[in-house]
């Protein structure tokens, strides 16, 4: 053979392999794809299939207005937050408050739903923003292929109310993407904005742990609980006394390091007596606390709070 | 001398005829390529023709983070306005301007 032919078989074999190796390459990325999309269940749902729902006060006034949030059916597993975690910086929920034409926005508390497997997940709630009370619905069914969207449905209504809700929405979303509607409040010139991210269910365990921490605060020996420094009396509703309604409001919230009380849950309602919560959570936001200490260091800690309505 | 020369001429002539009507010489021929090489350049052409022609999925980026599917504010069917800002970090969907409540403080700006 001589050098020119040679060079020439040389250069078609250099072909050759560059191009399988481009070829090995796209194979690769195939399997890969495909890799992740074999990861859905058999009967089409993800396991550990996990949302993250946060409710956001939005309005007009300057001054923190918070809320508290109930949870009446598939609560799954709770997360409390403090009150900026649960949408993202104090720099994102103040351009979340500037995107509605509001002052500020105050979020209300989050909630993690595991789906235990299934395709679907399910959370019904109540948002008690203090004059008022909102029903939250949310559904979601989880991707059938990778790369399939979330589809997700939410509800903002007034329960009892005649008509149609304040706001429904049925979105289509990509995990870790966080989507939300913004529905008008009762309350004049306020929002009420209900988010959800699906989430990836290892970052759910993680967000559960973290929560689990700030809960076993509460067991250490060194811990000094907090204790109530100022405190209002409750507004009893007009209506409830016209109609001799009393009753006990139990709650749970985050006493943060200063001493605030953050992430109201609603945890006990007597049936028909939402006005009382309503009017107890705008109560509680309104006390201050010395916070816990935990070695001489202020520290948030749980806390459950009942406040109880009675007429004399 | 002569009868010689002319029958050394005729010879000439004869072979130069023949040789004439002889196709023309072949060149040496190269040394021709393995038929192995020849395979694995078709296989290289055929390969690179698939890579360069099959789009792969995961570049195609057609598919939208979000789509609204339907918005419907207090019953009446509204169109969506998409705010996805990387100041909020995420997709807020909110009522169009003319579907938010006009004179409040709450109104779209």
């Amino acid at each position: 053979m001589t050098p020119r032919g040679a060079s020439a078989n040389r250069c078609v074999v250099v072909m050759a392999l560059v191009a399988t190796g481009l070829c090995l390459s796209a194979a690769g990325r195939e399997i890969l794809a495909a890799g992740r999309e074999g990861s859905a269940e058999p009967g089409g749902g993800w396991a550990g299939l996990a949302y993250h729902l946060r409710v956001v006060r939005v309005t007009g006034a300057s001054a923190p207005r918070g809320a508290g949030l109930g949870c009446e059916e598939f609560c799954g597993t709770p997360i409390i937050l403090p009150s900026e975690e649960a949408w993202g910086t104090a720099d994102q929920i103040t351009a979340l408050a500037r995107v509605l034409g509001g002052e500020r926005a105050d979020a209300v508390t989050g909630f993690l739903i595991n789906a235990d497997g299934g395709q679907e997940a399910r959370f019904k709630g109540t948002v008690y923003p203090g004059e008022t009370w909102v029903e939250l619905r949310f559904a979601a069914r989880g991707p059938k292929h990778g790369g399939d969207p979330h589809e997700i449905e939410l509800v903002v209504a007034r329960p009892g109310a005649a008509g149609p809700p304040l706001a429904e929405a049925h979105i289509l979303a990509r995990a870790e993407r966080t989507v939300a509607i913004a529905a008008p409040s009762p309350i004049e010139g306020e929002w009420i904005v209900l988010a959800v991210t699906p989430m990836d269910p290892d970052a759910a365990q993680l967000r559960i742990e973290q929560d689990q921490k700030i809960q076993l605060l509460t067991e250490e020996p060194t811990l000094t609980p907090p204790t109530l420094t100022h405190r209002v009396s409750p507004v009893y509703p007009e209506a409830a006394k016209e109609q001799l309604r009393t009753g006990r409001i139990i709650m749970k919230t985050v006493i943060d390091a200063g001493g605030v009380p953050r992430a109201i849950r609603v945890l006990s309602v007597p049936p028909g007596c939402e006005d009382l919560a309503s009017a107890a959570v705008e109560t509680l936001q309104q006390w201050r606390y010395q916070p816990a200490t935990l070695n001489g260091r202020p520290a948030p800690m749980y806390l459950h709070v009942t406040i109880n309505f009675v007429l004399h | 001398m002569t009868d010689e020369r002319t029958g050394i001429d005729l010879l000439r002539r004869a072979v130069g005829e023949v040789a004439a009507s002889l196709p023309p010489p072949r060149r040496a021929r190269r040394p021709a390529l393995r038929p192995v090489a020849w395979v694995l350049a078709g296989a290289a052409v055929v390969i690179a023709a698939l890579v360069i022609g099959h789009p792969l999925r995961q570049e195609a980026p057609s598919r939208p983070l979000v789509e609204v599917v339907s918005l419907r504010i207090q019953g009446r069917e509204t169109r969506a306005r998409i705010v996805e800002s990387a100041a909020a970090g995420s997709i807020v969907v909110v009522p169009s301007r003319q579907d938010a409540q006009p004179g409040k403080k709450g109104d779209l700006r």
